[in-house]
């Protein structure tokens, strides 16, 4: 429906217009969303049986996508993210893999292509930290720093290796890595875990590179949230105490949820067809601060 | 010129290159430098002489950073050698040749191999020398990283993450070791010598014209270049802590047009 009182340049944009797709969009192959439409797109997450991942799922699956939900060890959580992507209107399914290795993180690629035929998005999620205070540099090891990065670095460039072919003979493919604020500045739960993220944010301009036209790769850099992931490695009252201080201290006054994140993803995925190789600090504007005395 | 007669400091990997330039340009200084190899002895034996030669003291001592026993045996020569460290330069890196294009050529081996030397590496050799630098109340720690981790440009995918990762960890310790110790970086472009000839072979001297016509500065970076920025953060710039400092002939500003000749 063209708009009363829009002025039409021409009239190849008029009939692109009255046919609900933008001729833009329709050159590169896209739907009537200016990025990406999600109905029936092919969505692979890894670590998706709780936090970021789980939340990226579903919001994929709200919009009518199909999820593959990886999880390495969480079987329960992935199997509730299932259920949870049926009920908000997509298709999912489950699959275990462990993206350190390689053979696991292209038989994940494998069980998307194996379901549904094509793969549109890959979201790596799947994330570990060491935690560990920054003043205490024997806290940490070798064998620590090299844990990390296996699965935040290693395991995210396998997991793209193993999308890309079938995004590329697709002509399209957008990826997405989970990173931290830590990797922009520093800090973050240790400095091994804040060392893997901003390998993970320089990574994401190399893959943007090389892997254009087109496959687009970006990041998206949560600052603190209240999820699962620190739950479990830090006692309760440190977390709830870190919590707090966000939420007083931020400009925004709040602290991320993985709802949040989910939506920067999201719209990394299916929103700018001209994005890549960015890097998305999302964290209540907290990296404004330090600036003022207050 | 001897203002640095009484400083004292650790280069890593400074058998050549880099290392080698900043081991000298410190000698020159009259500093006394513990000069670091793993694999390339006689090397070693060369700088150390040319350190001395130039005015100041020199040892040698063999020790592979991406071991931690070494960082804390390299740490100890300093010390039993002159009782102090006054600075610390992460030189000592590695990588392997892999066009970005060729995911394939590159394993989790590969990733993990150099992240030990470019990462956990300095991370353990800071890890080293920060209890003396703190008693002493002063330190300066210089990592070498590459305008690879700035851009994701470089010899491969993975040694521009680890690259990556020694700039994000150059922010995480200068904040954590500050006040009595600062932590900065020297982000080399392109930089003459073995590195770049090994990796482009016969192109080699193309690469140096190319450098010269189409970087703002015109020229080709040496590893003086780098060693001058190194000694700048090491010996002044009282101020300046958590810094990240590209040396790289402007490429970073775009290419210039190749300029008529």
């Amino acid at each position: 429906m063209v708009p009363k009182g829009l002025l039409i340049p021409t009239p190849g944009f008029a009939s692109a217009v009255a046919m609900g797709l933008d001729a833009h969009s329709e050159a590169n192959g896209m739907g009537a969303a200016r990025g990406m439409a999600m109905r029936d797109q092919v969505v692979v997450v890894t670590g998706a049986g709780s936090g970021i991942g789980q939340a990226a799922a579903r919001r994929f699956a709200r919009e009518g996508a199909r999820v593959v939900v990886n999880y390495r060890q969480n079987r329960v959580g992935a199997d509730a993210t299932v259920e949870a992507c049926i009920a908000a209107g997509g298709q999912a399914l489950a699959h275990q893999g462990d993206v350190c290795d390689d053979t696991e993180a292209r038989a994940l690629a494998g069980a998307a292509l194996a379901a549904w035929g094509r793969i549109d998005a890959l979201v790596n999620s799947a994330g570990v930290t060491v935690p560990a205070r920054h003043d205490d540099l024997e806290a940490l090891s070798g064998a620590d720093f090299h844990a990390v990065y296996d699965v935040n670095v290693v395991g995210s460039y396998q997991m793209i290796r193993a999308v890309a072919p079938a995004m590329k003979a697709q002509g399209r493919g957008a990826i997405v890595n989970v990173s931290s604020a830590a990797g922009v500045d520093g800090s973050g739960s240790s400095v091994a875990y804040a060392a893997s993220k901003g390998a993970l944010n320089t990574m994401t301009l190399s893959l943007a590179r090389a892997l254009a036209p087109e496959i687009r790769v970006n990041a998206v850099c949560p600052g603190v949230l209240d999820t699962g992931f620190l739950r479990g490695r830090l006692p309760d009252q440190a977390i709830d105490d870190i919590i707090a201080g966000v939420r007083a201290e931020a400009p925004l006054r709040r602290v991320g949820t993985v709802d949040d994140i989910a939506e920067t993803i999201y719209w990394l995925i299916a929103g700018d067809p001209n994005l890549t190789g960015q890097t998305v600090v999302s964290d209540g504007g907290m990296r404004l601060k330090g600036w003022s005395l207050r | 010129m001897s203002d640095l007669s009484n400083w004292v400091g650790i280069v890593t990997g400074s058998a050549a290159g880099i290392g080698a330039a900043t081991a000298r340009m410190l000698a020159a200084r009259g500093a006394k430098v513990v000069v670091n190899y793993s694999k390339s002895q006689q090397e070693a034996e060369e700088t150390a002489a040319a350190c001395k030669a130039a005015g100041g003291e020199a040892i040698l001592c063999q020790a592979d950073v991406a071991n931690d026993q070494d960082c804390r045996k390299l740490t100890q020569a300093a010390l039993d050698a002159w009782g102090r460290i006054d600075g610390l330069v992460n030189n000592a890196g590695t990588t392997k040749i892999v066009p970005h294009q060729d995911l394939d050529g590159l394993s989790a081996e590969d990733f993990q191999r150099i992240y030990a030397v470019n990462v956990v590496g300095p991370f353990q050799m800071c890890r080293a020398v920060a209890p003396t630098m703190k008693a002493q109340a002063r330190g300066a720690i210089v990592n070498i990283s590459s305008i690879a981790g700035v851009v994701g440009i470089g010899s491969s995918i993975a040694y521009a993450a680890s690259k990556g990762a020694l700039n994000t960890m150059t922010l995480s310790l200068a904040r954590t070791l500050g006040p009595e110790i600062r932590v900065n970086t020297v982000c080399p472009g392109f930089v003459q010598g073995r590195w770049q000839q090994q990796w482009l072979g016969d192109q080699y001297d193309e690469r140096i014209k190319q450098e010269e016509a189409t970087t703002t500065l015109g020229r080709a970076g040496s590893p003086e270049d780098m060693a001058e920025v190194a000694i700048m953060f090491l010996t002044s710039c009282a101020n300046v802590t958590g810094e990240i400092i590209m040396s790289d002939s402007g490429r970073h500003l775009g290419f210039a047009p190749i300029k008529a000749r």
